[in-house]
């Protein structure tokens, strides 16, 4: 009878403590929910990270010979920076100073420096994002604004930090061992362009002296479909789309985006985005992080940093060819991204996407010097005090006969009063 | 009376609560099993494969590689070099020369006579492609500074053997103006592009993997461009008949266009 009496609590005791030991474990073990969710998270941090560095490179390799001449180096085969940057990688015992009283002469012997090798960016930067450029390498360096990174090439104790705003220039020290290996890089199967840098109302540009030849090029490219966007950008929206003239227009409570169908842009406005950072260094990598959730694709592997503006606090990337920005019809380059309030933000961005590099059958074009560029454009009455940055760069060039090709044909464009304007298109010289 | 009834009802949640903790427990670790195995490493890749009985022959490399697109064309100059070529019969037509050897060379000289530009022209720009040879044909592939072409016709030999082991002639087609279109970029890794392959459901269960190899082959039929390509050849159940399948090296996609189909039926006839 006793026993009988005991079985029924017996059980209920087992019963209790098997649920607390399933609790205890369910508890130590992660949640599974939460590692499932944290697995796709890191996915699409792992693409912004993975492509950051790409996207944060300088552009442009300028050399200065030990005679003083400087050259602008290309590559058709290899990507300059970033063999360089696997060389600057195993850079290390870092120190890091400011050089002072650094005058306006000083910084122009600095930017001519003989025997170095210039780095340079489009637009100001941080220390902060070419650590990360470098893996982290330079995290304990001070957070400063640079947009040039000279190598000595004859030192390999020291490289330069140098910002034309503020003329500013830094010296890191550091041990670096492959000197040899980066001087191999640009001396394997370079091209060298001459050039020159000259200063405008104290800034710094570099000019192409003399008139040379330039590769022309074709892609194949995709059009991203409208759908695509709009399912993934504003996933809530239920209302018919609305059309006036050539724009499509969606919307839901806080987000808008319109489709251009004649020259494929997109413009999206997210009026409860995250309030922008006024640090550069967290505005630079927070855009990006927001440009890359924007589902671009393929275009996020060949787009750079190009352009930031402060008073307008927008920022331009721009697709990039060997070396030089593609600028398409639209003046907007590949992506920008434009603070409108402190819950708003705008982006720009093309839908077309260049996908397989074709043979283009094209010969090589003869670039005029860029000297020759501002004289022509001033012969035609542009005024020269408006006359800003002159750049190299590709213009795309849709192939009328077929919706697939784009022909990007290397064209002068000139910043003149704020604006880029196509120098073939200015001169009328036109294709 | 009453207590023993309250101790019946608290077994019963307690059981009921014990049962839903088991089934959240188990779930929990399937899904964190399910999450390992999203792994795509070498090991991974070849275990599953095990479960589905398709073996690989070899080990897939995990180390990431660089690739080019390359653009290279057809080439007639064959047609001149066939009037130079001694000890046979050449002609040419279509873009590949067809040559009768009149003197047998034995199978074993043929890595001599290939360096040899009166015997085979442009002979030192191919490379024996021993996976593509058997007892009856023996292949090289048109190879430079970037990498090895392997296309439907375009730049390639295939010497055709005797069952005594003697070369009786051979067909070449020759690439030139071979170009970089684009400056290098990172492809995906021999381990993943089998993965891909196996995970786009194009192996057959009880499938071998024969061998892997990154090869240029041609992007779209109508244009010269050339990718570097994940070559994947297996043979499924008792049959010898070999199947191939390419996989994109810069975007891991597959490449199902007729070109792969050729590149079969050419392996197939010879």
């Amino acid at each position: 009878m006793k026993i009988k009496k005991m079985i029924l609590p017996l059980l209920l005791t087992v019963a209790v403590l098997i649920s607390i030991f399933l609790s205890m474990i369910i508890w130590i073990n992660p949640s599974s929910y939460q590692n499932v969710n944290k697995s796709s998270i890191n996915d699409s941090n792992e693409t912004y990270k993975k492509t950051l560095p790409s996207v944060y490179s300088p552009t442009q390799v300028v050399k200065n010979d030990y005679t003083g001449a400087q050259y602008i180096l290309t590559n058709q085969s290899v990507n300059l920076i970033s063999e360089i940057r696997t060389q600057m990688l195993s850079f290390s015992d870092f120190k890091f100073s400011k050089l002072e009283n650094v005058s306006l002469n000083n910084y122009k012997h600095f930017m001519s420096r003989k025997n170095s090798l210039m780095l340079n960016y489009p637009d100001t930067v941080t220390t902060n994002i070419l650590s990360r450029v470098l893996n982290n390498n330079l995290k304990k360096l001070p957070n400063v604004d640079f947009n040039r990174i000279l190598i000595p090439l004859d030192d390999n104790t020291s490289i330069y930090l140098l910002h034309d705003n503020s003329k500013t220039v830094y010296k890191i020290s550091l041990k670096n061992d492959n000197l040899n290996k980066i001087k191999d890089i640009i001396s394997k199967d370079v091209r060298q362009i001459p050039v020159n840098t000259y200063f405008k109302d104290n800034k710094p540009m570099i000019a192409f002296t003399k008139s040379f030849y330039m590769p022309q090029y074709s892609y194949l490219y995709n059009t991203s479909s409208q759908n695509f966007f709009v399912n993934r950008l504003l996933p809530g929206s239920n209302t018919p789309p609305k059309r006036h003239h050539n724009t499509t227009i969606y919307n839901d409570q806080d987000r808008r985006i319109a489709f251009n169908e004649k020259n494929h842009e997109a413009v999206y406005l997210d009026s409860m985005a995250n309030p922008a950072s006024s640090d550069l260094s967290q505005f630079l990598v927070q855009s990006y992080k927001n440009i890359s959730n924007l589902g671009l694709g393929n275009n996020l592997n060949s787009i750079r940093y190009f352009n930031y503006n402060d008073k307008n606090t927008d920022i331009t990337y721009r697709n990039y060819v060997e070396g030089f920005p593609i600028f398409d019809n639209n003046s907007n380059g590949a992506v920008q991204m434009r603070i409108i309030d402190n819950v708003s933000v705008r982006y720009t961005f093309s839908l077309d996407v260049l996908q397989t590099p074709v043979p283009s059958g094209k010969k090589d074009l003869k670039m005029i010097s860029t000297k020759q560029v501002v004289n022509n454009l001033v012969n035609l009455g542009y005024d020269t005090k408006k006359i800003g940055t002159v750049e190299l760069g590709y213009q795309s060039i849709k192939v009328g006969s077929s919706n697939m090709l784009i022909n990007l044909k290397p064209t002068w464009f000139v910043q003149y009063n704020g604006k880029w304007i196509n120098y073939n298109k200015a001169t009328q010289n036109q294709y | 009376m009453d207590f023993k009834r309250i101790q019946l009802i608290f077994l019963i949640v307690f059981i009921m609560i014990d049962i839903f903790l088991f089934n959240m427990f188990n779930e929990n670790r399937n899904l964190q099993t399910e999450s390992v195995s999203q792994q795509s490493n070498s090991n991974e890749v070849l275990k599953q494969m095990q479960n589905d009985q398709i073996s690989v022959a070899f080990t897939p490399s995990d180390k990431p590689l660089d690739g080019y697109y390359l653009a290279a064309t057809p080439d007639n100059s064959l047609k001149n070099d066939a009037k130079n070529l001694q000890n046979q019969s050449a002609r040419f037509s279509n873009g590949v020369l067809r040559s009768t050897i009149k003197l047998k060379w034995g199978k074993d000289s043929i890595n001599k006579i290939m360096k040899n530009r009166f015997y085979i022209a442009h002979g030192n720009q191919y490379e024996y492609a021993k996976d593509l040879s058997n007892s009856n044909t023996i292949v090289y592939l048109q190879k430079n500074d970037n990498g090895t072409f392997y296309s439907n016709i375009y730049g390639q030999i295939r010497f055709n053997i005797s069952s005594d082991g003697l070369v009786l002639g051979y067909t070449q087609s020759y690439l030139s103006n071979i170009k970089v279109l684009r400056e290098k970029a990172p492809i995906i890794s021999a381990s993943k592009a089998l993965y891909n392959l196996y995970q786009y459901n194009e192996i057959p269960n009880n499938s071998k993997i024969e061998w892997e190899q990154m090869y240029y082959t041609k992007l779209l039929q109508d244009n010269q461009v050339y990718i570097p390509t994940w070559v994947i050849a297996f043979t499924t159940g008792d049959s010898s008949n070999v199947q191939i399948k390419r996989i994109n090296a810069f975007t891991g996609s597959m490449l199902n266009s007729s070109n792969t189909k050729d590149a079969i039926n050419s392996f197939a006839t010879n």
